[in-house]
């Protein structure tokens, strides 16, 4: 479903490896975090990323539990999670909420991340007290590896944490392509009568093969 | 903790709020919440609100109507709750703002009094500057709070409200103590408790009344008769652990 857009992010991420704008670590070349839900106010604050300009990408394809980060930060933010799923007898619609829910109850202590699923946006502030204890995007990387990876359907999960506009705005289509398959999932699995001549997603249904196949079995119902 | 402000309107409810927000962000880290659609309290700690959470209701009815899902209503809950948040230099604030169409969702009103209740968590101190009832702290805000601060002058009226407040109070939120705090006493009147655990006087103060008209933060005054009542509350209250 996601493979056009997987393979524009992978060249993307081989490219800044090639650089060195990019690097490559195991999830386990970082600490495990403690859990707790916390506010992180200003006055606490030693970084915030994302909010406005802010990507997250929750995808399935092939995974080999790596962690990619970037090294420039602007205070842009995109987290890319992709999921190496087990698709046993598992629906499509089934494992992207599955998969989104793992996201939404991440909670780490002295962190607050907030993320808006519906238009793909992540907020992440850190405050001063878990910088200086060893809090870093590594960190937050292997936390969401571990967190998707718990998911008894799920093999293995990349983590690709990117902090710069320019890396963003090279993907800017991928994204764009990946919220509509989004889009055209969600809205197949909450609209039972379908009038795909009108609908917005019209494209995107009849290009990806499992969405087809999703839209034909829900027109036979 | 958890302190929810009280009374009838008019009797300095959002002078005390005020107050107990200014001393106890010098202990902790404070939320400040005004849950009184009337908005005095961003006045008073010198804020300019531009979100509340009714416009956060709203954007969220949005996405019911949608038909989106729990999580994801949860989730951009708590996104758009943290973005409603004021951040003062020691303390965060949240107006509720005014309800247009109440009762229309219950499960979201539900949902958003989880999303406070789960933020404040975060705090030291949460100071709710309430309407004239406690019925709402529990309806629009909280379950539960530590401390009931039930306001007033030294009116007959006052009094009577006060302790229709209290009669009410046991089944209409949850706290673990009830006090009475008549505001603006002159001398030394004679208060008997009643059903209320404690009573605390706070004199009527000249300086209050000059920054409420000529419009400055409340947060300003440092040294007056009222303010260092109210600090006694608070000591009393909260630092000696009653």
């Amino acid at each position: 479903m996601f493979e056009e857009v997987i393979e524009k992010i992978r060249e993307q991420v081989l490219n800044g490896l090639r650089s060195g704008a990019i690097r490559e670590y195991s999830p386990q070349s970082f600490k495990s975090w403690a859990r707790g839900r916390d506010v992180v106010t200003r006055g606490e604050l030693a970084y915030e990323l994302g909010k406005q300009n802010s990507a997250l990408l929750i995808l399935w394809g092939n995974a080999e539990n790596r962690i990619y980060l970037s090294k420039e930060s602007d205070g842009s933010l995109a987290v890319i999670v992709i999921c190496d799923v087990v698709w046993d007898g598992l629906e499509k619609y089934e494992c992207f909420r599955a998969l989104r829910d793992a996201f939404y109850n991440l909670s780490l202590y002295g962190v607050t991340i907030r993320s808006l699923p519906s238009q793909l946006k992540v907020w992440l502030r850190v405050a001063r007290r878990a910088s200086e204890e060893g809090f870093s995007l590594g960190v937050l990387a292997r936390a969401v590896n571990e967190a998707m990876n718990s998911l008894e359907f799920v093999r293995a999960t990349d983590v690709i944490i990117l902090t710069s506009r320019n890396e963003m705005d090279a993907l800017k289509d991928a994204f764009l392509r990946a919220k509509k398959i989004i889009d055209a999932l969600i809205k197949m699995h909450e609209e039972k009568l379908l009038n795909c001549e009108e609908c917005d997603y019209r494209d995107v249904c009849s290009e990806i093969p499992e969405l087809k196949m999703i839209r034909d079995r829900i027109k036979r119902q | 903790m958890k302190i929810a402000v009280v009374g009838k309107g008019g009797v300095g409810k959002t002078t005390i709020s005020a107050f107990l927000v200014s001393i106890l962000s010098e202990k902790g880290k404070v939320l400040a919440i005004d849950a009184d659609p009337a908005g005095g309290l961003s006045i008073s700690l010198g804020i300019r609100v531009r979100r509340t959470l009714e416009d956060v209701r709203n954007e969220i009815a949005d996405l019911i109507r949608q038909k989106y899902d729990k999580v994801e209503i949860a989730s951009s809950i708590d996104y758009k709750l943290l973005e409603a948040l004021h951040e003062g230099e020691k303390f965060l604030f949240l107006a509720m703002g005014r309800p247009e169409d109440e009762g229309c969702y219950c499960q979201l009103n539900s949902m958003l009094r989880e999303a406070i209740e789960m933020v404040s968590g975060s705090f030291d101190y949460v100071v709710i500057d309430g309407e004239a009832g406690v019925e709402q702290i529990n309806r629009r805000v909280m379950k539960s709070v530590e401390y009931l601060l039930v306001v007033t002058d030294s009116t007959r009226k006052g009094f009577q409200v006060a302790n229709q407040i209290r009669s009410v109070a046991d089944r209409a939120v949850k706290f673990k103590k009830c006090a009475l705090v008549v505001n603006r006493v002159r001398g030394q009147p004679d208060v008997e408790a009643g059903n209320f655990d404690f009573v605390f006087l706070i004199p009527e103060d000249e300086s209050v009344f000059r920054f409420d008209v000529e419009g400055k933060p409340l947060t300003d005054i440092r040294d007056s008769p009222a303010f260092k009542s109210v600090k006694n509350i608070a000591e009393t209250l909260l630092f000696q652990g009653l």
